[in-house]
């Protein structure tokens, strides 16, 4: 995950309001929302940033230090892959 | 307010400041005129001033409104494998072509329904398709064969609620009639929704079917129609002389200058940008006189299909016109009556064109008269 760039599923479907961010797809139904620190991560991940360049720049946006988030990231991470809603790509 | 919440960035710098007391109203018509997303970016612009319960009522809404285009979108993308799978060609029109390409983020600019164009030659094709989506059509057509004869669209609703238009025309009437459809799917482009390569409208004809929608969809125009109408003719790269070529073969040219007219009115009348794309543009008499009967009170006596009669070509064709008008199947009455629509019986159908007759007798001179004074001003 440290190198490969990470990329919004294409067929995600999304819309952002009141700062939280909600995703949709075809072929499921319900909506998933992402709020705070997540709904930050998901804007930044239409630049395909790697891992570390999500880190910093999340760690920079809330005046922390990257090890202090990477953790919870890494589990926002894992959890938006798990769901199909981002694809790790080399 | 509500105007100027949905001219938000065209022009206006100056805040605009809500009470407490003129609040409700405003949020009612910013909700019914689906302008929650240009008052949201207004607010977060700091240049919609309210209070954090005003602005939390409104995100609230808005939250709504995106879920409801979310949920349209995940329609179309189904749809369309449906429609592609069964080699069914379509475009995707209005709001969910609108919003992902004349405005900056698709969260400016909410939808409430799924508008899809399909050819008249795959009609009931696609209206089966459709169906087995799970969608039931509102309302049957008045007589068999009407929807490929003369009908503009069939709106269907499924379970949750969701509204779909599959459209065979872009509107009602003698000006849905004049466009022709082979050349609106000749003149379309990509839209990439969902990870699905769709077709829309180009710009040019985005901005046509804008300023159609925007004139003749309702009276008086709606708001965001009319942002439609400057959205695209700025965000967009809209070539005048197609523009210009295409209002001219589909005899659009008053409904053009009409909304035209009405969005510039929009942005105080500044933006010199829309009557640019139109200058040299010729609205004929006849364009105009057909323009009234959706733009005046004249749509609520049976103006509108008066008008669609002497635009429907053949005399036998529009005496099948008339008789599907007049004497619609008891199935369709019965709809419309379940639906809670005016002329639900075979006696007020007919009062329409009683009305007619008695008005034609009585009101010709006047007729003329006002054709005349429209002509010396225009």
């Amino acid at each position: 995950m440290h190198t490969s760039r990470l990329r919004r599923a294409q067929d995600a479907l999304f819309r952002s309001a009141g700062g939280d961010v909600y995703l949709a797809a075809a072929d499921r139904e319900g909506f998933d929302r992402l709020s705070g620190s997540a709904a930050t991560a998901w804007m930044l991940l239409d630049e395909g940033p790697t891992f570390a360049e999500l880190v910093r720049e999340l760690a920079s946006l809330h005046d922390a230090t990257a090890e202090e988030i990477e953790p919870e990231i890494r589990s926002l991470l894992d959890e938006l892959v798990r769901r199909g809603w981002v694809w790790e790509s080399a | 307010m509500a105007r100027r919440i949905a001219a938000f960035g065209l022009e206006d710098p100056e805040p605009l400041r809500v009470s407490e007391a003129r609040w409700p109203a405003l949020l009612g018509v910013v909700v019914s005129q689906r302008l929650t997303g240009l008052a949201e970016v207004g607010i977060r612009e700091g240049w919609l001033r309210v209070s954090s319960a005003q602005e939390a009522e409104l995100i609230g809404r808005q939250r709504e409104a995106m879920l409801r285009s979310l949920a349209i979108e995940r329609l179309l993308v189904r749809l369309a494998t449906s429609l592609d799978e069964a080699s069914v060609p379509f475009v995707v029109l209005k709001g969910a072509a609108v919003a992902h390409t004349a405005y900056p983020d698709p969260e400016w600019r909410p939808f409430g329904d799924l508008d899809i164009l399909v050819r008249g030659q795959d009609w009931h094709h696609a209206l089966g398709i459709v169906q087995n989506l799970g969608f039931r059509r509102d309302l049957p057509e008045p007589h068999r064969g009407f929807d490929v004869r003369f009908g503009k669209a069939a709106t269907h609703t499924n379970e949750e609620g969701l509204q779909l238009d599959l459209h065979r025309m872009l509107t009602l009437g003698p000006f849905g009639l004049w466009i022709e459809p082979d050349e609106l799917f000749a003149g379309t482009t990509q839209l990439v929704l969902g990870g699905r390569r769709l077709r829309r409208l180009d710009d040019a004809s985005l901005f046509l079917h804008a300023c159609v929608h925007a004139s003749l969809g309702w009276r008086p125009p709606l708001l965001l129609p009319l942002r439609d109408v400057v959205q695209i003719a700025t965000a967009l790269p809209v070539y005048r002389a197609v523009v210009i070529e295409r209002a001219r073969d589909w005899r659009l040219g008053a409904v053009v200058h009409h909304a035209v007219a009405t969005a510039s009115e929009l942005c105080g009348g500044t933006s010199g940008v829309l009557p640019r794309l139109v200058d040299g543009l010729v609205a004929g008499p006849r364009e105009r006189r057909v323009l009234r009967a959706y733009t005046t009170g004249r749509r609520r006596r049976g103006g509108l299909a008066l008008s669609t009669v002497r635009a429907v070509p053949g005399l036998a064709r529009k005496a099948t016109y008339v008789r599907d008008m007049v004497l619609p199947s008891r199935e369709f009455l019965t709809a419309r009556a379940h639906a809670g629509t005016a002329r639900s019986s075979y006696a007020r159908r007919w009062a329409v064109p009683f009305g007619w007759i008695a008005k034609e007798k009585g009101d010709v001179s006047k007729t003329e008269e006002s054709d005349v004074r429209y002509r010396r001003h225009h």
